[in-house]
């Protein structure tokens, strides 16, 4: 078997703030083959859009923040890249759709210069006519109507549907190995969400990119993804192919994230009606299961150890619980 | 971003260390003020040497320069004045005239912006119009001006000063009672019956001087600095009463070269009160910048 | 568009009260000034000249219409001191003058603190940010007349860079007019920086927080064309602002440094009528100076739009 396209061992993100140390990304391990989906999927606060922009580079820069562990990419080690590494990794083999296409697009410049730049940044041959045609190109390839009167409007003159498309656009113009999609729809319309999800989804197809989902809502991994890896409190607690996973949870966390799921209405926010409580203090660690405070089934063994994805017994269905919910519910039919 | 990452990512809040140091300088501002003010307070009491009439000093030595432990421990000037009297004579004219300035500009200006910014509409209109014509003629060029008409006496000069003051506290004031009238505390009043002109003078009025108390001090130090200029430039107060400004004067012409103590001392008393005033004014927005945030 | 005439108006009408304060000026002096101006010793004929001259035995609204009239027509009357020169030519060459220094000192303050503010925007709160803040706090406190002193004290009486006084007009060459300018520019840049450098930082960092920066180092963007192309710009509204005030202030502002140097500037042709109580100069002057003020208001309304797209499109 070859090598993984990404692969994370470890990886841990803390940052040291006026509350103390507060670690957002704990000791996270996965690979994502080529041309393959992985669904990370997580309330907000989980630490999984900390996760993507880690796996990216770009937390490293912050002053405060510090990432231990590794990501390998294509094997080559970018944990905690360097000047000439990110500039030659970043936006040319990886690149990243963030989750406010507005604001995540600069205000005072032209749609197609956001384009033609990040073309020129890494391939410093292109000329400016042959940049511009590529980037009316490009937008004609995310399905944007009129594209060569579109490269000449600025971001605030578009739809948000057709912004994030722009995103998607620049994320697609050096033609990326991998693209970290951070929430890539909650910011638009439910109507307009299925067509960018589609549209990606089509297009890491076409394009042969593997992808990284990030998402709160399991209703967008689902069916658009090949793997999926469920986080709480930094962590991940479930990880296993799409089939597995939708088929039945193991984590009783898992599942109350999909009892939770219709939450369309207001999506961002949604609190997880179906568990009582909130997701633990990320300042504030404290022995045994994250999850146990709030869990129907822990037990006492759950508030003194700290399960791993191991703990749930089976290798290709991983669950960090110590009595993953087929195990509780073959005891409970016993005990009836 | 959700909050909690939010929060992660912000700026790391500065280590208890440097706050102390910063303390530290704070009150070394406020030691300065103090003293400062208490010896223009109590000047005639504290047998300083003369500081005005150059008949009486005929006798002493002239432009010697400081030694701490002498008779005229700053030196003294063309006139074998004290430099150390002078100064704290100098002290009482820039800090009685900046300060009533201010005091004057805060009450013309806080009432007219707290009008504006409550009834609105054409009274609002007609004040903005007013503080834009103000702001028109630079506040030096104002000052200049009606120097020329004026009689440089203490009264005149502070309500001169006044005038650069007012502009800017309609300004703050007026913006400040547009977010304190969304209160509910206005509201509540109103329902409670209570007329104009007591929710303008009973619960905005307090409320919104609070607020610009920070900015005052920074006009004091902007106005010692004007009141400054204007004697250095030979159209403020005259000598021989000394002020801080005709004392740097007195360094020019080539003095400065001989005797540079004529320019620094004056000089760095003028830099130690404008800083202090502004470092006051400074501290004092931030904090209550925070307080805003908590609330 | 509407807006745009309103805006209009409120200039028309400031500029009209301006007008209306400058000549009141006269009626503010104590006294009889025809006295106040030439003093109490001279003959009946003299006063009496003088106050033909200043028309003050007309009423006071046919007085000011009279002057305003003769305002529009580019005349500002005649100076009250001998040799009684031509006030609008006397303010024009001190004009150029002014302007000059102005322009410059602007000039040198925004290329030391557009690059300050970035420095110290890059890390916030880090030991470059707390050494820049420190600084520029420092140098705030400093009055204009006492940072001339000094640097006169250092560099050109211990270091012979720069002559003490005097000025030498850009037509008698450029090299020798800037070597001139120099110092008195410098002079003001001091004042101009402080606030420049603190208003852009502040910016900058806020800025620098917005998602379109992440997304541009997501694209593999260096992080000095990031500042540069990317933050620099949105960040720059509250620099215009307070450019734009500078300006109109140091056109008259520079009083002290125009005095401390000997300059022919706007300043000093003030405060040398104004010590001579030769009012009609110093009208003349304040109310050129108020129309630039107003002018170059009007100006940075204008600039908003051309940097953001946005307001381009609500304005229109």
């Amino acid at each position: 078997m070859s090598r993984p396209l990404l692969h994370v061992r470890d990886l841990t993100t803390t940052f040291t703030t006026s509350r103390g140390e507060v670690v957002s990304v704990d000791r996270v391990s996965f690979d994502l083959e080529r041309g393959q989906t992985l669904g990370i999927v997580g309330e907000s606060g989980s630490g999984k859009s900390v996760l993507g922009r880690t796996v990216m580079g770009l937390t490293s820069t912050a002053p405060n923040a510090t990432v231990t562990g590794s990501v390998l990419f294509d094997g080559v080690d970018i944990t905690n890249p360097d000047k000439k590494m990110r500039a030659a990794y970043l936006g040319a083999r990886i690149a990243m759709i963030f989750q406010d296409p507005l604001s995540s697009l600069n205000p005072v410049k032209l749609i197609g210069v956001h384009i033609t730049e990040t073309l020129r940044q890494h391939d410093k041959s292109i000329s400016r006519q042959e940049a511009r045609r590529r980037a009316i190109e490009l937008l004609d390839t995310v399905r944007i109507p009129d594209p060569a009167r579109r490269f000449g409007q600025y971001p605030h003159e578009l739809s948000g549907g057709m912004r994030q498309r722009v995103g998607i656009a620049i994320a697609l113009a050096c033609r990326p190995q991998l693209l970290i999609a951070d929430e890539p729809t909650t910011a638009l319309d439910v109507t307009v969400q299925k067509h960018v999800l589609d549209l990606l989804g089509t297009l890491c197809e076409e394009q042969g990119m593997a992808m990284l989902l990030v998402s709160h809502d399991l209703g967008v991994v689902a069916g658009r993804s090949d793997k999926v890896a469920v986080m709480y409190a930094g962590r991940i607690q479930e990880e296993a192919a799409s089939s597995d996973f939708f088929r039945h949870q193991r984590h009783p966390y898992s599942q109350a994230l999909l009892d939770a799921k219709p939450h369309l209405e207001n999506p961002a926010r949604a609190e997880l009606v179906s568990i009582p409580g909130r997701p633990p203090d990320p300042a504030h660690r404290f022995p045994g299961c994250r999850f146990a405070p709030r869990c129907r089934f822990a037990q006492d063994r759950c508030r003194e150890e700290e399960p791993s994805l191991e703990s749930g017994g089976i290798p290709s269905h991983g669950a960090a619980c110590f009595y993953p919910l087929d195990a509780v519910r073959s005891t409970k039919e016993v005990s009836i | 971003m959700s909050a909690p990452e939010a929060a992660a990512l912000a700026p790391t809040a500065r280590p208890a260390r440097r706050r102390r140091r910063i303390d530290l300088l704070l009150w070394f501002c406020g030691a300065w003020l103090a003293v400062l003010i208490l010896a223009a307070i109590t000047a005639p009491m504290l047998g300083l040497q003369e500081a005005q009439d150059a008949a009486k000093t005929l006798l002493e030595p002239v432009y010697q320069p400081p030694s701490l432990g002498s008779t005229h421990p700053l030196g003294t000037n063309a006139l074998g004045l004290d430099m150390l009297s002078r100064i704290i004579y100098g002290a009482r004219v820039s800090l009685t005239v900046s300060i009533s300035a201010v005091l004057i500009g805060t009450f013309v200006g806080g009432t007219l912006g707290v009008i504006a910014g409550y009834l609105r509409g054409k009274v609002d209109r007609v004040i903005g119009t007013l503080t834009n014509t103000l702001l028109a003629v630079p506040a030096l060029i104002l000052l200049v001006a009606l120097a020329t008409v004026l009689r440089p006496s203490a009264l005149n000069m502070a309500l001169a000063l006044s005038l650069v003051a007012i502009p800017g506290l309609i300004r703050v004031t007026r913006a400040n009672t547009l977010a304190f009238a969304q209160r509910e505390f206005v509201t509540v009043a109103r329902a409670l019956g209570a007329g104009r002109a007591r929710v303008v003078f009973r619960e905005l009025m307090p409320n919104v001087l609070l607020s610009v108390v920070p900015m005052c001090l920074v006009y004091v130090s902007a106005l010692i600095v004007a009141e400054a200029s204007l004697s250095f430039l030979g159209i403020g107060l005259r000598p021989p009463q000394p002020t801080w400004g005709n004392m740097i004067g007195e360094g020019l012409n080539g003095k400065m070269e001989d005797y540079p103590h004529l320019v620094y001392v004056p000089a760095a008393v003028l830099f130690l009160t404008v800083f202090s005033f502004n470092l006051l004014g400074e501290r004092m927005r931030k904090r209550w910048d925070k307080r805003e945030v908590s609330l | 568009m509407k807006a745009a005439a309103g805006k209009v108006a409120q200039l028309l009408v400031v500029m009209f009260l301006v007008s209306l304060g400058t000549f009141s000026l006269t009626s503010l002096m104590p006294g009889d000034p025809a006295v106040a101006i030439l003093g109490d010793n001279q003959s009946p004929e003299a006063y009496a000249e003088l106050r033909e001259k200043l028309g003050l035995n007309e009423p006071l609204v046919e007085r000011y219409f009279t002057w305003l009239g003769h305002v529009f027509q580019g005349d500002l009357g005649t100076s009250m001191v001998p040799p009684n020169e031509d006030v609008t030519s006397l303010i024009r060459s001190a004009f150029a003058v002014s302007i000059e220094l102005a322009v410059l000192a602007l000039v040198v303050a925004l290329v030391v603190s557009i690059p300050l503010a970035m420095i110290s925007a890059r890390r916030p709160d880090g030991l470059l940010d707390r050494a820049a803040s420190a600084t520029t706090f420092g140098i705030m406190s400093v009055p204009s007349f006492v940072s001339g002193l000094v640097l006169i004290a250092l560099l050109v009486n211990q270091l012979h860079l720069f002559p003490r006084v005097g000025w030498v007009g850009v037509t008698d060459g450029l090299g020798q007019n800037l070597y001139h300018a120099a110092l008195p520019v410098i002079t003001i840049a001091l004042l101009e920086i402080p606030t420049f450098t603190r208003v852009l930082r502040g910016d900058l960092v806020r800025t620098l927080q917005e998602d379109f920066v992440l997304s541009a180092r997501a694209k593999g963007m260096p992080a000095w064309r990031i500042m540069i192309f990317d933050a620099f710009r949105p960040s720059s509204y509250s620099l215009i602002t307070v450019l734009g005030l500078s300006l109109a202030q140091l056109i008259g502002s520079t009083v002290i440094v125009e005095t401390l140097f000997s300059l022919p500037g706007m300043g000093r042709l003030v405060v040398s009528s104004a010590s001579q109580g030769n009012i009609t100069v110093v009208q003349g002057a304040v109310l050129v100076i108020a129309a630039c003020y107003v002018l170059i208001n009007a100006g940075v309304d204008l600039m908003y739009s051309v940097i953001d797209p946005r307001i381009r499109r609500v304005g229109a």
